[in-house]
C-alpha cells in the first residue's frame, strides 16, 4: 500500500484503528420543547469542548494547527446552521435529524466546490455535525485521549476534533484514507513533526488494530504483514531515528560552538512573524533574514507604515536583544505585488526587482524604512539591502535611511542610534568588488540562490538547465571567499543566508573559509549545529585550502562528502 | 429595503479570511444582511452561508440590507468589499 507522504519521518508501531460509530438516528420525536433543549445543550457542549480543545492545541502544536479549531467555534455559532435547525425542531423533526439534514445540504454544496481548500472544509462541517449529533443521541467515538504506547493512528478519515484531543505525546504516525496534503491532518502532523500518510487506498480493508506495520511519511511507502526480519530492520531503524531525533532536540540548547570553541552564529530565516517561534525553539541565536516580502504578498492595497511597524515591533520584542536582520523588500522578478501594477518583463530576475523597484517607487522604499526606523527601539534590529549591483545604489539607499531619521526626529519620535546596515552579496559585481563595499557596509550576508544563479548564468526556475545550477561550482566558492576575506578585512562581520547555508556539505567549507553565520530555514538548524559541534575550525580550514585548489564542482562536492563521512559515526 | 451591486475584488473571491472579514462586518448591523447571487441568496452574516455561495474573484454580487441602519450598513459592506475585504 502507499499514499501521499504528508509529514516525513519514519515510523514502526502498533496500529489503532480510529472508527466513527455508527450514529442511528430514529424518527422519534419528544416534544418540541424538549427537542430545542437537547440541541442547545448539545450545541453548546460541544462549543466548550472546542474552545477547551483551541487552547490545548494552541499550546501543543502552534497556533497554525489551532486556526481550524477557530473555524470550527465559528461555525457553532454561526446562524446560518442555527437558525435553520431551530426553525426545522420548531416544525416538529428530532434535534438529531434537524442537525444531519441541515448540515448535509451545506456539506454537498462545500463538497461540489472546485477549490481544494473549500471542497476540505467539507470535512470540517462533517466533523461538527457528527459531534453535535453524538453529543444528542450519547454515542461518542474512539478515544485517543489516552494511549498506553506508541500508536500509529489509522483512519479513513481522522477528524480534526479527534486530532485536537489526541494524547500527541504517544502518536507514533498517522494513516488516513482521506485527504490531501493540505488537509487538516497533514498540517497538524507536520506541526508537530509526527509522521504521516494521507490518500491511502484500502488502507481500512488492509490493516486491523493491533497490527504492526511500518511506513516512511517522505515516500508514501507502507509497509504490512511483515516478517521477522523485516520487523527487526523497522525495529531498529525506528530506534536509530529516535535516538537521532532526541539527541538533535536536546542541542536546541546547546552553543553553536565548534569543536574546539569557536562560536559560529547559527540564525534561522523568517517568512512570517509566526516563523519566529519556529526558530525559537529550535535554539537559533537569532535572525539572519527576515523576508519582509509577506507584508506585501498576497493583498491588493500596500500595507500601512503601521501595519508594517507592528510586524517588525512583535518580531523585534520576541527575539529581544538578539539580532534580527531584515532585508527590504526584495520584489519584481518572479514575486509579483498586484499593488504596484508591474509590467510584465522579458527577464524578470535581471530586471526591475528588489532595490532597482524600491529606488522607482521610492515612497513605498520611505514608508518601509520609516516603519523599520520606528520599530528600531524595540530590539536588536540590522537592516539589510538586497539586489545591490552598485555603489550608487547602496549610498542611495543609505540615503534614504538618513532623510527617514530625519523625518522622524523632526516628528519627535525615537529612533535607535546604532542600526547596522548591510547589504545582500548577491550580484556577481559585489563579490568581485567586495573590497570596495565593505568599509561602507556594517555587514555583509552572502544570497547564495541568486549569486549561484548570476554568476553560473543558470535560471534556477528552469528545469531543463537545473542540473548547471550547483553552488559548489568553484567560480561560486571563490567569490564567496573573496567576500568572506574582503568583509573581514574591513572589519566587517560576513554571514551567508541562501540554500547553501544549511547544506550539511557546504558548512565544512563555509567555516574553512571564516564565515561568521549561517542563517537557514528552522528546520535545518539543529542537524547544521549537530555537525558544527563535531567539526574543529583548523580540519575545516584544511578542507578549505584544499577545496579552492580543485577545478570541477564534481571534486569539490567529492572531496565534502569524504570529509563528513569520516568524521561521522552515524549514517 | 436597500440594495446595491458590487464586483468582488478580493484574489480569493469570498473564501476563508475575506469571506471571514465580511461576516463580521455584517455581524455589526441589527438589520437583515444579504447577498444575491445567480437567483439565490445567501445569509450575509454566516460564515457557511457566505462560503456555500461559492463566489470568486471577478464575480458580481448584490449586497441587500433590510431593518435598521440599513442604508449605513450596505454603504460600509459594499465599500469593504470594493477596497479588497482587508485581505
Amino acid at each position: 500500500m502507499r499514499g501521499f507522504g504528508a509529514s516525513k519521518g519514519f515510523c514502526y508501531a502498533k496500529v489503532l484503528l480510529f472508527q466513527e460509530k455508527e450514529i442511528a438516528i430514529t424518527g422519534q420525536v419528544k416534544t418540541v420543547a424538549e427537542e430545542m433543549k437537547m440541541f442547545e445543550e448539545a450545541l453548546r457542549k460541544v462549543y466548550s469542548e472546542t474552545v477547551t480543545l483551541r487552547e490545548k492545541t494552541a499550546k501543543e502544536a502552534g497556533e497554525e494547527a489551532a486556526e481550524i479549531l477557530d473555524a470550527h467555534c465559528t461555525i457553532l455559532m454561526d446562524e446560518g446552521m442555527i437558525n435553520p435547525i431551530k426553525e426545522a425542531v420548531s416544525g416538529g423533526m428530532s434535534a438529531a435529524k434537524a442537525v444531519e439534514q441541515i448540515l448535509t445540504e451545506y456539506i454537498r454544496a462545500f463538497e461540489a466546490m472546485e477549490d481544494e481548500y473549500l471542497s476540505l472544509r467539507a470535512l470540517d462541517i462533517k466533523d461538527i455535525k457528527n459531534r453535535i449529533i453524538r453529543k444528542i443521541l450519547h454515542c461518542e467515538s474512539t478515544d485517543l485521549s489516552n494511549l498506553p504506547e506508541p500508536t500509529i493512528i489509522a483512519g479513513h478519515d481522522i477528524t480534526p476534533s479527534a486530532t485536537a484531543g489526541m494524547d500527541v505525546g504517544h502518536v507514533a504516525g498517522l494513516l488516513m484514507e482521506m485527504g490531501g496534503n493540505t488537509s487538516h491532518t497533514a498540517i497538524l502532523a507536520r506541526t508537530l513533526e509526527i509522521p504521516a500518510i494521507v490518500g491511502v487506498r484500502g488502507l481500512m480493508d488492509n490493516i486491523k488494530t493491533g497490527d504492526t506495520i511500518a511506513f516512511d511519511g517522505s515516500t508514501g511507502e507502507i509497509f504490512t504483514d511483515l516478517t521477522e526480519g523485516q520487523m527487526a530492520y523497522f525495529k531498529s531503524r525506528q530506534q536509530e531515528e529516535r535516538i537521532r531525533k532526541e539527541r538533535l532536540e536536546k542541542l536546541a540548547k546547546r552553543e553553536s560552538l565548534t569543536k574546539d570553541g569557536q562560536k559560529i552564529n547559527l540564525y534561522g530565516n523568517i517568512g512570517s512573524t509566526e516563523d519566529v517561534t519556529r526558530i525559537m525553539e529550535k535554539g537559533a541565536d537569532g535572525i539572519g533574514l527576515f523576508r519582509s516580502e509577506f507584508l506585501y504578498l498576497g493583498r491588493k492595497d500596500l500595507p500601512s507604515e503601521k501595519t508594517q511597524f507592528l510586524a517588525y515591533k512583535k518580531v523585534l520584542e520576541t527575539m529581544k536583544d538578539k539580532t534580527v536582520i531584515v532585508r527590504t523588500l526584495d520584489i519584481g522578478g518572479d514575486k509579483e505585488v498586484p499593488a504596484l501594477g508591474m509590467k510584465k518583463e522579458e527577464n524578470p530576475f535581471l530586471g526591475l526587482r528588489a532595490i532597482r523597484l524600491c529606488k522607482q517607487e521610492k515612497n513605498i522604499f520611505k514608508m518601509q524604512i520609516r516603519a523599520l526606523l520606528k520599530a528600531s527601539v524595540y530590539g536588536n534590529l540590522h537592516i539589510m539591502f538586497p539586489m545591490i549591483s552598485s555603489l550608487e545604489e547602496l549610498r542611495w539607499a543609505k540615503g534614504m535611511i538618513n532623510e527617514c531619521r530625519k523625518e522622524l526626529a523632526d516628528e519627535g519620535i525615537a529612533v535607535k542610534e546604532k542600526i547596522p546596515v548591510g547589504i545582500m552579496v548577491e550580484v556577481p559585481s559585489v563579490a568581485v568588488l567586495a573590497d570596495l563595499f565593505a568599509p561602507e557596509c556594517d555587514f555583509f550576508s552572502i544570497g547564495t540562490n541568486d549569486l549561484t544563479q548570476y554568476t553560473l548564468a543558470v535560471d534556477r526556475g528552469n528545469e531543463t538547465v537545473a542540473s548547471l545550477y550547483n553552488h559548489f561550482h568553484p567560480a561560486v566558492l571563490y567569490l564567496i571567499k573573496n567576500t568572506i576575506e574582503a568583509a573581514h578585512r574591513a572589519g566587517i562581520p560576513c554571514g551567508m543566508c541562501g540554500e547553501a547555508a544549511g547544506n550539511i556539505r557546504m558548512i565544512p567549507i563555509l567555516i574553512g573559509l571564516a564565515i561568521d553565520e549561517l542563517s537557514m530555514t528552522a528546520s535545518a538548524i539543529l542537524e547544521a549545529k549537530d555537525l558544527l559541534r563535531e567539526l574543529t575550525v583548523d580540519e575545516c580550514r584544511q578542507l578549505g585550502a584544499a577545496v579552492m585548489c580543485e577545478k570541477t564542482a564534481e571534486q569539490i562536492e567529492k572531496l565534502t562528502k569524504e570529509f563528513i563521512e569520516k568524521r561521522r559515526k552515524i549514517c | 429595503m436597500i440594495k446595491k451591486k458590487v464586483v468582488v475584488v478580493s484574489k480569493t473571491g469570498l473564501h476563508a479570511r475575506p469571506a471571514n472579514a465580511l461576516v463580521k462586518k455584517a455581524q455589526q448591523y441589527p438589520c437583515a444582511v444579504e447577498i444575491g447571487f445567480r437567483d439565490k441568496t445567501y445569509n450575509a452574516k454566516s460564515m457557511l452561508g457566505v462560503l456555500a455561495a461559492g463566489i470568486n474573484c471577478g464575480m458580481e454580487i448584490e449586497i441587500i440590507c433590510t431593518g435598521d441602519r440599513e442604508a449605513e450598513a450596505c454603504g460600509q459592506i459594499v465599500q469593504l468589499i470594493e477596497e479588497g475585504l482587508a485581505e
